[in-house]
C-alpha cells in the first residue's frame, strides 16, 4: 500500500513536472512585465493595454516609451506596453506572431524593406479611410510606396529612409583641412588618407562599402548622371552605361585600397570605423548621428560631423526605399484602438518629436518647414532640401536586392579582369526575378 | 473460473510496459512524427502560414528542386562536410581515446577528457559567435595576428571559397569533439586486456595491436558513433548560420539546413522550404540505413 502510495506520488510529481517544463514562458521582450500579450486586452485597472513592438535601438526604444506615455496621458482608458526584440530575430518573430490564430501584438514597428513579405498576405489590417487621406495628401511618395498593395495602404510610415545624401566625418583626422566639396576633391583625399595592408583598408579614407550604403549611393550616381534603373516594364536593369560608369568609379575606390569588403562580409556599418577613429568619412543616413553619441559616447562638433555627401553627377537625384513604419496585425485584439494609437503617433506635433528623438528624416511634406525640427537638427537641415529631388526604389524587396547586389560587388571586386556590364546585367535579371513584390499596388 | 498464474503475471507485465512505453510513443508522435507528416504535407503547398490561402501546388516545390542550382550546390556542400568533417571526427577521436585510454592514472583520464568535453557544453552558437570575432576575425582576429607574426598580411576569411568550408570543419571538430572521445574512451577500456597481452607477446606493436585487435573489437561502438555523427552532422547549422548566414561566396558553404532557414524565414516560402527539407530527411535517411548495413556487426567478445 506503502509502495503503491509512493508510486502515486512520484506519478503526480513528475507530471506535474512536466507540465511546469513545458509550460509556456511569460515576459518575453525586454519590456515585457504581463506575460503573453495576446492574454491582455484588459488590465486589473480596467484599462486597455495595447502592445506595441519593435526593435532593440536606445533612442528610438526611448521615443517610443515616451510617445506610449503621452498616448496614455491623453487617453486614460489605455496603457501601452512597448517591447523591443533584437533586429536579428524580429523580423522572424513578426511572421510568427502573424502566422498565430491568436492575437500578437497590437502594434507593430516594420522596416519597409520586409514590409512585402508580410503585406502580401492577409495577416495585416487596413489603414483606415481617414488616415489614408492624411497619406495621399502628406506624406512624400517615396515614404509610402512599399506600403501599398492593389490600391489599398498596410503601412502608416514613420520616417523617410535617406541613406543617401549624408556622410559622418571624423573631425579630429581631418583637423583643420577643409572637408571635400565635390566628388573629386572627395576622391583625391579618400586616396591620399587611405592605408591598405592585406585585406584590410587600416585607415579608410571614404566609406560606402557596407550593406545600406552601397546600393543606395550607387543608384544616386546612376540618377545623377541623367540615367535610369527602372525600367517601365517594372524590370530593374544596371546594365546601361550610366550604370556601367558608376560600378567603374566604385570598383576603382577599393582598386585604389579607399575602402575595404570588411563592412559588407561583417554586416557591420562604414561609420563605425569612423568613430574608432580608422576612417574618414562614412556615408550613412542621418541615423547614423545616434549612434555616434550615444554608442560611442562621442560629441557632435568636436569628434565628428554630418555633412553632405558630395554629388556625383551634374542634377540632385537619388532612390529612396519606405524607412520604418507602424503596422496593425489583422489578428489584434484592441485593432480600433491600435489605430487610435498610430493617428496619435501620426499627427505632425507628434511624430516630428520622434523624428528629432531618432535623428530621423520627416515622412510629411508639411514637416519639411518645422521650425521646431530645423532649430533640433541643425545638423541635418541640408537634407531637407533634397528630399523632394527623391524617387521611390520600387516596387522590390530591397533586403534581397541588397543581398544579391552585394554579393555581385564582392564578385566584381574579387575577380581579376571583371565583366561590369555582364555582371551587371546577371544581377538585374536575378533582382527582377527574385525580389519584384508579386503582388499590384494600384 | 480458472486462473492461469503465469498468464495472469504476463498481463500484468505488459499493463505495466504499455503504461511505461505510451506516454512515450505520444511523445514521439506528437512532436517527431507528427511534425515530419506535417511538413510533407507543407511541402505540397505554396505555404506562407501568414496567407489567408495556401494553394495546393502538388509536386510542383520538388520539380523547382530539381532545377534549383542552390539546392544541388547545398546537397554537394552538405555531403562534402560531412565526409570531410565525420571522417576527421573519428581519426582525431580514436586517436585521443587510445592515448587517454593508456594514461596511467586514472585522474588523468579525467581530466583529459573534461578538457575535451568543454566545448561540447558550452552553446554552438556562442562558440561560433566566439570565432567569427575572435579567431577569424579581419581586423584582430587570431588568424590574422598569428599570420601578422610571419609577415603574412591580413585576410577576410569571409570572402573565402572553400577555406571557408574547410574552417567551419576545424570549427565543428574543436566543438564536437569530446563526446565521441568519451564514448570511444569507453569502448576501448571495455576491451579485455587479455587480447592486446596475447598480440604483444606475439610481437604486434601498439600500432598494430591497435588497428587489429582494439579497434575490430570495438566495432559496435564504432558503429555507433559513425551513424550518430553522421546524421548530428547532416543536421549542423548553427555554425553555419553565424559564418555564412547568406551561404558564403558564391555559395560555397551553403548547406542544407541553413538553405531551409533561408528559405523560410528569410524568403517566407516555407512551402519549398519543406521540400527542401524533406530531401534533407531522404538524405539522412539513406545514410543512415547504408551505414547501418555496412557496419553491423553479429558477434560479441562478451
Amino acid at each position: 500500500m506503502k509502495k503503491k502510495l509512493a508510486g502515486a506520488l512520484l506519478c503526480v510529481s513528475m507530471v506535474a513536472a512536466l507540465a511546469a517544463g513545458c509550460g509556456s514562458d511569460s515576459g518575453s521582450g525586454s519590456g515585457s512585465d504581463s506575460g503573453d500579450s495576446g492574454e491582455k486586452a484588459e488590465s486589473s485597472e480596467g484599462k486597455t493595454t495595447l502592445t506595441f513592438w519593435c526593435h532593440e535601438n536606445e533612442p528610438w526604444v526611448k521615443s517610443y516609451k515616451e510617445m506610449a506615455k503621452k498616448f496614455e496621458d491623453a487617453n486614460p482608458d489605455y496603457t501601452v506596453e512597448v517591447q523591443d526584440y533584437p533586429f536579428k530575430v524580429y523580423n522572424d518573430k513578426i511572421q510568427t506572431t502573424l502566422t498565430s490564430s491568436t492575437a500578437g501584438p497590437d502594434i507593430v514597428a516594420v522596416w519597409g524593406g520586409t514590409a512585402p513579405s508580410f503585406i502580401a498576405s492577409d495577416a495585416l489590417a487596413e489603414v483606415p479611410e481617414d488616415l489614408v487621406k492624411e497619406l495621399e495628401e502628406d506624406y512624400l511618395a517615396p515614404t509610402l510606396g512599399i506600403y501599398q498593395k492593389e490600391g489599398k495602404y498596410y503601412g502608416v510610415p514613420m520616417e523617410f529612409n535617406l541613406e543617401y545624401g549624408g556622410m559622418i566625418v571624423n573631425k579630429k583626422l581631418f583637423g583643420d583641412t577643409p572637408y571635400p566639396t565635390t566628388w573629386e576633391e572627395l576622391r583625391k583625399v579618400s586616396k591620399e588618407v587611405s592605408k591598405k595592408n592585406g585585406d584590410i583598408v587600416e585607415m579608410k579614407g571614404f566609406e560606402m562599402m557596407d550593406s545600406d550604403s552601397l546600393i543606395c549611393n550607387y543608384l544616386a550616381m546612376i540618377l545623377q548622371q541623367g540615367g535610369q534603373y527602372l525600367m517601365d516594364d517594372g524590370s530593374i536593369d544596371f546594365a546601361t552605361p550610366e550604370g556601367v560608369k558608376a560600378m567603374e568609379e566604385i570598383l576603382d575606390m577599393y582598386r585604389n585600397g579607399e575602402c575595404d569588403l570588411e563592412n559588407l562580409t561583417s554586416g557591420e556599418y562604414g561609420f563605425n570605423d569612423v568613430y574608432q577613429d580608422k576612417g574618414y568619412m562614412a556615408s550613412v543616413g542621418s541615423w547614423g548621428i545616434g549612434e555616434g553619441t550615444d554608442t560611442y559616447g562621442l560629441t557632435y562638433g568636436e569628434d565628428f560631423e554630418y555633412v553632405p555627401v558630395p554629388q556625383y553627377g551634374d542634377e540632385m537625384a537619388f532612390a529612396s526605399e519606405t524607412g520604418w513604419g507602424i503596422i496593425v496585425p489583422e489578428n489584434g485584439a484592441n485593432k480600433e484602438a491600435a489605430w487610435e494609437f498610430v493617428k496619435f503617433f501620426s499627427e505632425p506635433e507628434n511624430l516630428v518629436q520622434h523624428n528629432i528623438a531618432c535623428n530621423q528624416l520627416p515622412p510629411r511634406k508639411s514637416l519639411l518647414d518645422s521650425e521646431e525640427y530645423k532649430e533640433a537638427m541643425p545638423n541635418v537641415t541640408f537634407l531637407l532640401d533634397i528630399l523632394p529631388s527623391g524617387q521611390w526604389m520600387g516596387p522590390y524587396n530591397t533586403s534581397d536586392m541588397r543581398g544579391i547586389f552585394n554579393q555581385m560587388y564582392m564578385d566584381l571586386c574579387q575577380a581579376d579582369n571583371p565583366d561590369v556590364e555582364g555582371a551587371l546585367k546577371e544581377a538585374s535579371d536575378q533582382i527582377t526575378e527574385e525580389c519584384q513584390i508579386g503582388y499590384s499596388m494600384d | 473460473m480458472c486462473s492461469l498464474p503465469f498468464l495472469e503475471n504476463g498481463m500484468k507485465n505488459n499493463r505495466f510496459v504499455a503504461a511505461v512505453l505510451i506516454p512515450g510513443f505520444l511523445f514521439l508522435i506528437l512532436f517527431a512524427v507528427f511534425p515530419v507528416a506535417y511538413g510533407l504535407g507543407i511541402s505540397l503547398y505554396d505555404y506562407n502560414p501568414a496567407n489567408s490561402q495556401n494553394p495546393f501546388t502538388g509536386l510542383e516545390n520538388y520539380r523547382r528542386l530539381i532545377h534549383d542550382e542552390v539546392f544541388w550546390l547545398a546537397v554537394k556542400n552538405t555531403i562534402v562536410y560531412c565526409l570531410a568533417a565525420v571522417t576527421a571526427n573519428i581519426v582525431i577521436t580514436l586517436f585521443l581515446a587510445e592515448i587517454i585510454s593508456v594514461l596511467p592514472s586514472k585522474w588523468m583520464k579525467t581530466m583529459f577528457r573534461t578538457i575535451l568535453f568543454i566545448p561540447c557544453i558550452a552553446p554552438m552558437v556562442g562558440t561560433s559567435t566566439v570565432w567569427k570575432y575572435g579567431i577569424l576575425g579581419t581586423d584582430g582576429g587570431l588568424l590574422n595576428k598569428i599570420a601578422g607574426l610571419f609577415g603574412i598580411a591580413p585576410k577576410n576569411w569571409f570572402l573565402t571559397t572553400w577555406q571557408m568550408l574547410l574552417l567551419i570543419i576545424v570549427f565543428t571538430l574543436w566543438a564536437d569533439i569530446g563526446y565521441n572521445v568519451v564514448l570511444f574512451t569507453a569502448g576501448l577500456e571495455g576491451v579485455p586486456r587479455e587480447f592486446d597481452e596475447a598480440a604483444a607477446i606475439d610481437g604486434a606493436g601498439p600500432v598494430k595491436r591497435f588497428l587489429w585487435i582494439k579497434l575490430p573489437l570495438i566495432g559496435r561502438t564504432f558503429a555507433f558513433v559513425a551513424i550518430m555523427t553522421m546524421a548530428n552532422y547532416f543536421q549542423m547549422f548553427a555554425q553555419f548560420r553565424v559564418f555564412a548566414a547568406n551561404g558564403g561566396r558564391n555559395n560555397t558553404a551553403m548547406v542544407l539546413t541553413n538553405y531551409v532557414f533561408k528559405m523560410s524565414f528569410d524568403s517566407f516560402d516555407m512551402g519549398y522550404a519543406s521540400a527542401v527539407a524533406a530531401a534533407l530527411f531522404v538524405l539522412v535517411f539513406m545514410v543512415a540505413m547504408a551505414q547501418n548495413k555496412l557496419m553491423r556487426s553479429d558477434w560479441s567478445y562478451e
